[in-house]
């Protein structure tokens, strides 16, 4: 009988428990867990293929010119400026320009590019009568930034 | 002894080979990349964050790292000056592992450093790292050197504070290459804000010639139409007027945004002399020769020439009806070529009285500029 019994009450156990089980899946009652990956590319430049040069004259001009083309590869907005100091010995500041505009070249946001600039210098020495005959430098600073 | 020569020969050209080479590769720029070129930080007052940026050498070379702090032009661009005795702030924060390296061609080297954020402190602070290539000094040249300049843009989350500024000096300015409106602008407070500047220029009476929107010069060559201004700082702020505008009183209204912050309006009135000037002075045009009818109406045609050699448009008077005459122009805008004419007509009607001679004002656009010259109509005696 004890056996019987035991029997009989596992078997309704187990009934309930396929019930429930059975009920829960019916419901769709299932842990589910999410995740999000995040992946961020930072901001980056790299300006190649400046060398020195010479400014040489224009004949028949006080003017002297010279110039250097570079590439820039960024992967966003970013900003070239090109800034000089005075001729060594001399109160002369070349003025600069970047693709005969300004002497400032912006690139594009959201963009990856790789473009040629052209980098050209002049001095104009008309008015200047007493720089003696040679060599004459300077140091031309371009400057990469994001803002 | 030939031999001990023939090898002291073979030594000095071997050192004067290596020379001239060292001279050639100090004349190259060594290359590098940098990433990233713009590090933001979001930090508490008494933090410590870390940080770090990536040097990528194209050709073998030593770099430096200085500490630079910024400083916003009148043009909005940003200037990059070097630490001075007595700096405070965020430059005086940053520490580097390394203040230089020296990089073989192809490597990729990660430089760390840290922020050192005193307590209580607030607002946003901007400073830059300076990577840049050991000088290069050449004597008969203009040297090059390519400096990266890393910004840290720090913003602490303690930071409050409204937004505010003030525009000064709103007016027009007539240049060369065109009218301009410009005005400078304020920004008050301790963070940077997005400027959104636009002013309605009305005649005096009421009508709306133009709406035009301001913008620094450094947002103008990002083709950007609002302006980046860092916390007390002025900044230029200019736009274009495209539309011919009349001698007289002009009425200006500007409207600025900073953020989200909708300031004050800035009402202006200005008194506006477009007389024509420099190359556009000398442009003359024909006497109109008009004569007494009965009907006192009166129908010229005459030619109009171009003596530039550049293209130029005239704009005439709107045709006009009232109590005393009326007028008009036909065609009323042409665009002439170097060298080229067009003939207008011109019909006037006098409804009470005789019919008396006048002085019209045209708009004249050379280049972008837009200038008043006279025609008078004359009799034919005069």
């Amino acid at each position: 009988m004890n056996k019987k019994l035991s029997k009989i009450s596992k078997g309704v156990l187990l009934s309930l428990g396929l019930v429930m089980t059975s009920q829960a899946s019916a419901e769709g009652n299932l842990d589910v867990k999410t995740s999000t990956a995040n992946l961020t590319i930072g901001l980056y430049a790299t300006l190649t293929g400046l060398d020195n040069f010479q400014m040489t004259k224009i004949n028949g001009s006080p003017t002297y010119t010279g110039g250097d083309l570079f590439s820039l590869a960024t992967n966003g907005a970013v900003r070239v400026t090109a800034t000089t100091v005075a001729l060594s010995g001399t109160t002369v500041v070349p003025s600069l320009t970047i693709d005969s505009g300004t002497n400032v070249v912006d690139t594009a946001s959201n963009v990856v590019t790789s473009s040629n600039y052209q980098l050209d210098a002049s001095a104009n020495l008309s008015g200047i009568n007493e720089l003696a005959a040679g060599n004459y430098s300077s140091l031309i600073t371009l400057t990469v930034s994001a803002i | 002894m030939n031999r001990g020569i023939h090898v002291a020969s073979k030594i000095l050209l071997t050192v004067l080979v290596a020379c001239s080479l060292s001279l050639i590769s100090a004349t190259q720029a060594g290359e590098f990349s940098v990433s990233p070129m713009l590090i933001h930080v979001d930090e508490k007052s008494g933090r410590k964050p870390e940080f770090s940026f990536t040097i990528k050498a194209k050709s073998a070379g030593a770099v430096i790292f200085e500490i630079y702090k910024l400083k916003q032009l009148h043009s909005g661009h940003m200037e990059f000056l070097p630490l001075e005795d007595g700096d405070e702030g965020l430059v005086k924060w940053i520490t580097l592992e390394t203040d230089g390296a020296n990089l073989k061609k192809g490597e990729k080297r990660i430089i760390r450093g840290q922020l050192n954020i005193p307590s209580r402190t607030k607002g946003s602070h901007l400073a830059a790292i300076m990577v840049k290539e050991e000088s290069r000094v050449s004597t008969d040249s203009l040297a090059i050197t390519v400096r990266y300049a890393i910004v840290i843009d720090l913003k602490l989350a303690t930071q409050r504070g409204r937004l505010t500024g003030s525009l000064t000096n709103l007016k027009i300015e007539q240049r060369e290459e065109g009218n301009y409106v410009t005005a400078d602008f304020s920004n008050l407070s301790k963070l940077p804000g997005e400027l959104e500047s636009r002013v309605d220029i009305r005649n005096d009476n009421g009508r709306l010639i133009e709406r035009v929107n301001l913008v620094t010069e450094s947002a103008q060559q990002r083709a950007m139409n609002k302006s980046r201004v860092f916390p007390e700082t002025t900044v230029g702020i200019i736009g274009l007027i495209n539309s011919p505008i009349r001698s007289g009183t002009l009425h200006l209204s500007a409207n600025n945004r900073l953020g989200k912050k909708l300031l004050q309006r800035k009402k202006v009135e200005i008194v506006f002399n477009n007389k024509a000037s420099g190359l556009a002075a000398e442009y003359k045009l024909p006497k109109v020769i008009i004569s007494q009818t009965d009907q006192n109406l009166s129908k010229n045609k005459f030619t109009v020439h171009n003596p530039y050699n550049k293209t130029i448009k005239l704009r005439f008077p709107k045709s006009t009806r009232n109590k005393s005459e009326t007028y008009s122009f036909r065609p009323r805008q042409i665009t002439l070529n170097p060298g080229g004419d067009h003939e207008i007509e011109l019909s006037q009607h006098w409804n009470d009285g005789e019919i008396s001679p006048k002085v019209f004002l045209i708009d004249l656009a050379l280049d972008s500029k837009w200038h008043e010259v006279e025609l008078h109509t004359v009799f034919k005696n005069d």
